[in-house]
C-alpha cells in the first residue's frame, strides 16, 4: 500500500487518542473507585445500584424506626414492671388486712400505704417518654389518668401507635393506658380497685377487701399479659433489627460488587495503558520526524 | 534529416515539462496538510515524431495534462461516514449532558432525595406531633420538588439549544450549498475548454463532505461535471449553478419548535422534518423531538405520580389543627381540576378546522393513569384513545357532549371538522410545576392523624403516605422510585448504543480516511524523490540545449 505522511500521522494520532480515551476511564474508576461513572457505563448495574440505594436508605431508616420502638418498648415495659411490684405489695397488705390479728387501727395504717400505692399506680400510669404519655394511646400531650384516677386517652380499641418496621409491616409501639391499667370500660380498672381496697380498709369491710384482692389480682393479670405483649414486641424487634443489620452488609456487598472498581485491575491496566501510551508518543516521536529530507543533502 | 535546431526544441520542451513537474511537486508538499487535497500528477506524452530519414526522430516530451489521484468509490463512503458521525456525534455530546443530570453522583440524584423525603416521613411517624420531623417533611420535599424542576428545566433547556442549532445548521447548509453551485460553474468554466479544474474539484468534495455531516444527501455528477446534491431523499439543493434553500418554521404542534421547509416555488412546499434520515440534523431532532421530549415526559410522570398519590391520601387525613383535605403538593390533582397549562395540557391541532371547544376536568384522581390521550372527530363520532394502551371509546357526537374516561371527565361542544384532533395529558408540565404546597409556618397542616381531635400521637394517617414508595402506582407495575430506575436505565441504554455507534463509525471512517489517504494523500519522501527525479532532468534539458549551442558553433565554425 502507498503511505502518505497523513496516513502516518492519522494513525498514530487515531491510538495515540484511543489510548488517552481509556486511560481517561480506568484514571476515572481509579479515582471515583467505581467502574459505573455515569449510566451507559453499565445500565442494568446502574439500575441495580439504585434499587440497592433505595433499599439500603430504607433499611437504614427501618433500623431508626426500630431502635426508636424498642426505646419506647422499653420504658413501657419498666413501667408495668414497677405497677406489677406495686400491686404485688397492695395485695400482700391486702392478704394481711384480712387476717385477723389486725386491727381497724392497723387497717387504717395500710389504707394510708394503699393510698400511696395508688398514686404511685397512677404516677407510673402517666409516666413520660420523650415528652410524650406513654399510655395515653394518640393523645400523647395530656396525661391518661386525670386526678380521680379515670382514663381520659384514647378509646378502646384504638390508640395503637404504628411504625414500619419494614415493607408494610408495622409494629405497635406503645400500650394504650386501658390495655395494661384497665378504665371504667375496659378490663379491670387497677386504680378503682386500689381505691375499693383503700375504701374497705378504711372501713374495716372484710368483704370488700376480698373483692379488691380479687380485682387487683385480675389486674396483674392484665399487666402480666401487657407485660409478656410488650416482651414479644421488643423480641420481634431485636430480630428485625438483626435482620437488617445482615441486609445492610449484604446490600452494601452486592452494591459495591456492582459498581466498586477492582482497584488492583484498574491500577494493573492503569500502569498497562500508561506504558502504551508511552510507547506511542515513543512512535509518534519516531515516525513523525523522520523524513527522506533528513538523508538528503 | 534530423535538425540542431530540433535538438535545441527538444532540449526547451524538457525543460518546460520538468518545470512543470517541478510546480506540481511543489503545489503537492505546499499542500501535504490540506485536508480534502488530492495530489497531483503531470502526465508526460512523448511529442509526435517527425518522418525523416532513416525513420522517424522523436520530437521530447510534452506535458500533457495535470490530474488528481482519487477514488471516487472511497470518496463517495467517505460522504456516507460523514452523515452518520454527524448523526452520532451530536448524539454523543447530547447524551453525556442527559446522562449527567440523571447522574447518582450528582447533589440531585432523584432517587435518594425521594428516598429521604419518605424517611422523614416516616421518622414523622414516630414522632407525629414533632414540630422538627414536621419541618423535615416539609424541606424534603422541597429538595426533592426542587431537583425535579431543575432536571426538567434542563432538559427543557438541551431542547431549546438544539432547536437553536437547527436552524444554526440550516444556514449552513444554505451557505455550502450555494458554494457548491458555484463551484459547478467554475469547474465546468474551466473543463469546457479543456482545463482539469482539479483543486476545484477537491475544494467542492471536500465542502460536499461538510454537507454530509450536516444533512443526508445523495449526489451524481453529469457530463458537463457540475453536480446535482440531493437532501433528506427528494429536495434538490444543488443542480447546475442554481441552489435551494432550506428554511424554518415554527410548529405549534411541537411547543414551537422549527421544523425544516423545502419550497423551491410558491406552489411546492414540503416539509422535511421528518425526512432527514442522517446527519447532525437528524441528530439534533432526535435529540429534540425523542430523547428529551421522552424524559422530560417520563419526569412528568413520575411529578403526576407522586404529587397525585400523595395528595390522595393526604387530603383524607387530619393535621394537628384540625385542617383536613389539605393538599401536600401542587399540582394538587383533585376532583375538579381544570386541565390548562398548570395542570396537564389540552392542545388543538393547528390543522384542526372546526370551531368547537374541549374541555376536561379531574373527575376520579384514582384513575388517572397519566398517559397521553387524543380525541379524534371522525363521520360524526368522536373516539377518544390512550396513545400508551390503545384503550379507546367512540361515541356518536351530540353537541354538547360529556363522557368520563379513566379518571378524566371530558366536555365538547360546538361544531368539529373531520379529522379534528386534540391531545389531552393530565401530568404535562408537572415536572415543571411541582411544589409544596404547605408553608413551612404551616407544619400544623401536615395530615398526620386520621382522627380530627386529640391526635397529637395519631400516626394512621402517615404511615399510609409512606406506603407509597413501594406501592406499584406507575401503570400498576412500576413503584414511585422502581420507574425512576427504568429511566435512569433506559437512558444509559440509548446513551450506550449511541457511543459504541460512535466510536464503530468513527473508527470505519478512520480507516476510510486511511484508503483515501494511500490514493490522494502526499508523501513528502515520493515528492523529494520526484522533485530530485525532475530536478535532474531539467538539468539534463538544459544541458542539451548547452550541447545544441556547442554544435551549432562548431557548424558556424566550419563556415569561416
Amino acid at each position: 500500500m502507498r503511505v502518505s505522511n497523513k496516513m502516518l500521522y492519522n494513525s498514530v494520532m487515531g491510538n495515540m487518542q484511543r489510548n488517552l480515551e481509556k486511560l481517561l476511564d480506568l484514571q476515572e474508576s481509579a479515582s471515583s473507585g467505581k467502574k459505573i461513572n455515569k449510566p451507559s457505563d453499565d445500565p442494568i448495574g446502574a439500575t441495580k445500584v439504585i434499587n440497592y440505594n433505595t433499599a439500603i436508605s430504607k433499611a437504614e431508616q427501618y433500623q431508626r424506626n426500630i431502635d426508636n420502638g424498642t426505646a419506647f418498648l422499653n420504658s413501657s415495659e419498666s413501667a408495668v414492671t414497677a405497677t406489677l411490684e406495686t400491686l404485688q405489695r397492695a395485695k400482700e397488705l391486702a392478704l394481711s388486712a384480712l387476717s385477723e390479728t389486725n386491727s381497724s387501727a392497723d387497717k387504717d395504717v395500710m389504707a394510708k400505704e394503699i393510698e400511696q400505692l395508688y398514686e404511685q399506680v397512677k404516677q407510673t400510669a402517666n409516666t413520660k417518654y420523650d415528652n410524650k404519655y406513654l399510655f395515653a394511646g394518640f393523645k400523647t400531650d395530656t396525661a391518661p389518668y386525670d386526678a380521680t384516677g379515670n382514663y381520659t386517652g384514647t378509646a378502646s380499641p384504638a390508640g395503637y401507635i404504628d411504625v414500619e418496621i419494614d415493607a408494610g409491616n408495622t409494629i405497635s409501639i406503645n400500650m394504650p393506658g386501658y390495655a395494661v391499667f384497665g378504665s371504667a370500660t375496659d378490663g379491670t380498672d387497677i386504680l378503682a380497685a386500689l381505691d375499693d381496697l383503700k375504701t374497705a380498709m378504711e372501713s374495716n369491710d372484710s368483704d370488700g377487701i376480698e373483692t379488691a384482692m380479687t380485682n387487683i389480682d385480675a389486674g396483674m393479670d392484665q399487666a402480666i399479659d401487657a407485660l409478656a405483649e410488650v416482651g414479644a414486641r421488643i423480641n420481634r424487634l431485636e430480630i428485625a433489627s438483626n435482620h437488617f443489620d445482615k441486609l445492610l452488609m449484604d446490600l452494601a456487598v452486592y452494591k459495591s460488587e456492582t459498581e466498586d472498581a477492582d482497584i488492583t485491575k484498574v491500577i494493573t491496566e492503569l500502569s498497562i495503558q500508561q506504558n502504551m501510551l508511552e510507547v506511542s508518543r515513543a512512535t509518534a516521536a519516531k515516525v513523525l520526524q523522520q523524513s527522506i529530507l533528513d538523508f538528503l543533502r | 534529416m534530423s535538425s540542431i535546431y530540433d535538438i535545441l526544441s527538444i532540449g526547451k520542451r524538457g525543460m518546460m515539462a520538468q518545470q512543470a513537474a517541478v510546480q506540481v511537486t511543489a503545489h503537492n508538499i505546499a499542500n501535504v496538510n490540506t485536508e480534502g487535497y488530492s495530489r497531483q500528477e503531470v502526465i508526460f506524452e512523448e511529442g509526435i515524431p517527425l518522418n525523416s530519414n532513416p525513420g522517424q526522430t522523436g520530437t521530447g516530451v510534452n506535458a500533457a495534462d495535470i490530474q488528481r489521484r482519487y477514488d471516487s468509490f472511497i470518496e463517495e463512503q467517505l460522504t456516507d461516514s460523514k452523515e452518520t458521525l454527524g448523526n452520532f456525534g451530536v448524539q454523543v455530546s447530547a447524551f453525556s449532558k442527559i446522562e449527567d443530570l440523571f447522574n447518582d453522583s450528582m447533589g440531585t440524584d432523584i432517587n435518594k432525595l425521594l428516598g429521604q423525603f419518605f424517611n422523614s416521613m416516616q421518622d414523622l411517624s414516630a414522632n407525629p406531633a414533632g414540630t422538627p420531623e414536621r419541618v423535615t417533611v416539609l424541606s424534603r420535599g422541597d429538595a426533592l420538588t426542587d431537583a425535579i424542576n431543575n432536571i426538567y428545566s434542563s432538559l427543557n433547556q438541551l431542547q431549546k439549544d438544539m432547536n437553536s442549532q437547527v436552524s444554526q445548521t440550516v444556514n449552513e447548509i444554505n451557505s455550502i450549498t450555494a458554494q457548491i453551485a458555484s463551484l459547478n460553474v467554475d469547474i465546468r468554466q474551466a473543463e469546457i475548454t479543456g482545463q482539469n479544474a482539479n483543486d476545484s474539484r477537491d475544494m467542492r468534495g471536500r465542502i460536499l463532505n461538510d454537507l454530509a455531516e450536516k444533512i443526508d444527501i445523495q449526489y451524481f455528477e453529469d457530463d458537463t461535471g457540475q453536480i446535482t446534491v440531493i437532501g433528506a431523499g427528494l429536495a434538490t439543493l444543488v443542480e447546475k449553478g442554481n441552489s435551494w434553500t432550506l428554511d424554518i418554521e415554527t410548529n405549534t404542534d411541537n411547543y414551537g419548535y422549527y421544523d425544516i421547509i423545502y419550497s423551491p416555488d410558491e406552489s411546492n412546499v414540503t416539509n422535511l422534518t421528518d425526512r432527514i434520515s442522517n446527519g447532525r440534523m437528524k441528530g439534533l431532532l432526535t435529540i429534540r423531538d425523542t430523547e428529551t421530549s421522552d424524559a422530560m415526559d417520563e419526569l412528568d410522570r413520575l411529578a403526576a405520580a407522586i404529587a397525585s398519590e400523595i395528595n390522595q391520601i393526604h387530603r383524607t387525613g387530619y393535621g394537628l389543627d384540625g385542617s383536613t383535605g389539605i393538599n401536600l403538593f401542587t399540582p394538587s390533582f383533585e376532583t375538579g381540576d381544570v386541565l390548562s397549562e398548570d395542570v396537564g395540557a389540552i392542545t388543538a391541532m393547528s390543522t384542526n378546522t372546526g370551531t368547537g371547544s374541549v374541555s376536561a376536568t379531574i373527575d376520579d384522581p384514582s384513575a388517572l393513569t397519566f398517559n397521553d390521550y387524543e380525541i379524534t372527530f371522525s363521520g360524526g363520532n368522536y373516539t377518544f384513545l390512550n396513545k400508551s394502551t390503545n384503550a379507546s371509546s367512540t361515541a356518536a357526537y351530540a353537541d354538547p357532549s360529556n363522557f368520563t374516561f379513566e379518571g378524566l371527565s371530558v366536555n365538547i361542544s360546538g361544531s368539529f371538522g373531520e379529522g379534528d384532533t386534540y391531545i389531552i395529558s393530565a401530568h404535562k408540565n408537572t415536572a415543571k410545576n411541582l411544589q409544596v404546597a404547605i408553608d413551612m409556618r404551616d407544619t400544623a397542616r401536615i395530615a398526620a392523624a386520621t382522627a380530627s381531635t386529640d391526635n397529637r400521637g395519631d400516626n394512621r394517617n402517615v404511615l399510609a403516605l409512606v406506603q407509597i414508595q413501594d406501592a406499584l402506582t406507575i401503570d400498576g407495575t412500576s413503584s414511585i422510585g422502581s420507574y425512576y430506575g427504568s429511566i435512569v436505565g433506559r437512558i444509559g441504554v440509548n446513551s450506550q448504543y449511541i457511543n459504541s455507534q460512535y466510536s464503530a463509525q468513527e473508527f470505519s471512517s478512520e480507516q476510510l480516511h486511511n484508503m483515501r489517504e494511500s490514493v490522494s494523500g502526499v508523501s513528502i519522501d515520493e515528492e523529494m524523490a520526484n522533485l530530485m527525479k525532475f530536478q535532474h532532468a531539467y538539468q539534463a534539458s538544459a544541458r542539451l540545449i548547452t550541447i545544441g549551442d556547442e554544435l551549432l558553433e562548431t557548424l558556424m565554425g566550419i563556415v569561416r
